[in-house]
């Protein structure tokens, strides 16, 4: 058995490896890159001044914002309003507790036996997540109501209504995935991925699961609880400095967290190719150190694709009305969604 | 330690139960609703059900109370409005409280006698495995009967809700919009 004192010194170093990555560089280089695809999309440049290619854009955005005095408007109802953005970043921080990044390794040979690439181990794995997302609305609906303000509970009811109709669909769409993979630990959902990733089985539920987390982002199409043009900013239109802040930073860690459940659960997690592994090439990713950075660097990419595709996304597709939202949660994606559920029980039975 | 662990949270659950009845604004009785059940799910934690726990908050805390929520939002009830400023209706306290503690001292007396006849929890106690083989092979038939009353609810819900399209007043609002 390995010393206790080196692994915890490894769960340490994974937490802080960890939470520095997503809060301090993924989130920060996500918004210098919301804004210059944004340039990219309208024929203009958007933020190049500040570093290389306008890179440090964020990190004077961030100085900014925490100097910015914390100015708490009269009317608010005061402990709420400062509890909401407090509840809207620990769920974001909380689900990356169970996301696996990497396979299990033994850091070259550091370790006798491979240990997790994860926070922490969790047999229920995939069923935390789901449920720390969606405890992520308390955030969004406390501020709307505590902000005192019509616009913001209208930008809250929305979130509130939005999230339950999308969580049903992405829950359903996951149910077919842990019938294929037979277990709810991501872990294990990734290695049952190596022959074959579970978007070819598993294409419908993609196709639910991705609008579904849209919409569970509260992102465009899907960003009514704060469309602009009919609700000032909705629920964080009173919230200012390092306050709003946090609820910007907690959309892109969020966003973070689904792109990895959409790599992890459809495109094989760190797997090289559908039918082709690291091993076939000749990469130990378990016990060479370098292979394991090659595996984890891949799972990061894939990752970066579906943020990019989030991006993309926001800067293409108009905002849906109420209306063909609810209708597209409840009316399509639903029933679709269980009948997915058939055909993959239907191919686990005959195939 | 573990025994210290439990009285502690109890206490605090029966503190975020009371908060829950007594705090004037019902938004600030949904909040604690939801520590409440965070602690409940601390609970089944500490027995090693995992599965329970995250579905308890899964659930609750993640659906049920966001509808709580939802419909306080929409009401947007004053605090008045709902105490009402009455003094406590004490025969109907007195009773209630008499029934609570014959409940619990029924289940002082009888819960030494259920304990023996459970059985040891196996090694994947808790698991999903353990859990939905208990579930589907031991109980199916009171899990059927469970679902199938959740689906005569929906269908009363839909019953409830649907408006014949010729009763959708599309004719009221052009001429409103006409009148206009």
């Amino acid at each position: 058995m390995e010393d206790t004192t080196i692994l915890w010194l490894f769960l340490l170093g994974k937490i802080v490896l960890f939470f520095s990555v997503v809060f301090g560089a993924v989130a920060p280089i996500m918004i210098w890159v919301e804004r210059r695809v944004a340039g990219l999309v309208q024929d203009r440049y958007g933020p190049n001044r500040v570093g290389p290619f306008g890179l440090l854009q964020s990190l004077a955005d961030g100085i900014k914002l925490i100097l910015k005095e914390p100015l708490i408007p009269q009317g608010v109802r005061k402990p709420y309003y400062l509890l909401a953005p407090i509840l809207a970043v620990v769920p974001a921080a909380l689900s990356f507790a169970v996301i696996p990044f990497g396979p299990p390794t033994t850091l070259g040979g550091m370790f006798e036996t491979p240990q997790r690439l994860q926070i922490a181990n969790l047999n229920v794995g995939l069923i935390f997540v789901m449920t720390v997302t969606s405890l992520s609305v308390y955030g969004v609906a406390l501020a709307g109501w505590a902000s005192n303000n019509k616009f913001s509970v209208m930008g809250a009811l929305r979130a509130s209504a939005q999230m339950i109709s999308y969580e049903l669909a992405a829950g359903l769409a996951i149910v077919s995935i842990i019938m294929l993979s037979g277990s709810v630990d991501l872990m294990r959902i990734v290695e049952s991925q190596a022959g074959l990733w579970h978007i070819f089985p598993g294409f419908l539920a993609f196709l639910v699961f991705l609008p579904a987390i849209y919409a569970e982002t509260n992102r465009t199409p899907f960003d009514l609880p704060e469309a602009e043009a009919e609700l000032v900013v909705g629920y964080h239109t009173e919230y200012s400095g390092i306050k709003f802040g946090l609820f910007f930073l907690s959309e892109y860690s969020i966003m973070t967290t689904v792109s990895a459940i959409a790599v992890l659960l459809f495109f094989g997690g760190w797997n090289l190719l559908p039918g082709l592994n690291w091993a076939d090439i000749g990469i130990d990713i378990q016990n060479s150190m370098i292979g394991t950075l090659i595996a984890v660097s891949w799972f990061a990419a894939k990752v970066a694709f579906f943020l990019f595709l989030f991006v993309w996304v926001r800067w293409t597709l108009p905002r849906f009305r109420y209306d063909q939202l609810m209708g597209l949660g409840w009316k399509t994606l639903l029933p679709i969604a269980i009948f997915n559920i058939l055909i993959i029980a239907g191919f686990m039975v005959f195939a | 330690m573990m025994e210290f662990a439990f009285y502690l949270v109890a206490g605090l659950m029966l503190l975020s139960a009371g908060l829950v009845a007594f705090r004037p604004k019902p938004i600030e009785s949904a909040l604690w609703l939801i520590l409440h059940f965070f602690l409940t799910s601390t609970l089944y934690v500490f027995i090693g059900a995992d599965f329970v726990a995250v579905v308890q908050l899964l659930v609750y805390a993640g659906a049920i109370v966001v509808l709580i929520t939802f419909v306080i939002l929409l009401l947007n009830l004053n605090p008045q409005e709902i105490s009402g400023g009455e003094s406590i209706r004490w025969t109907s306290t007195v009773l209630f409280l008499c029934s609570l503690g014959a409940v619990l001292f029924c289940l002082h007396i009888s819960t030494p006698s259920l304990l023996e006849k459970m059985p040891a929890p196996g090694s994947s106690f808790g698991s999903i495995e353990a859990f939905s083989r208990t579930m589907i092979q031991n109980y199916s038939w009171s899990f059927e009967v469970a679902g199938f009353l959740l689906l005569l609810a929906l269908i009363g819900v839909g019953l409830l809700a649907y408006r014949r399209p010729s009763t959708r007043d599309h004719s009221n609002i052009e001429n409103k919009s006409e009148a206009a």
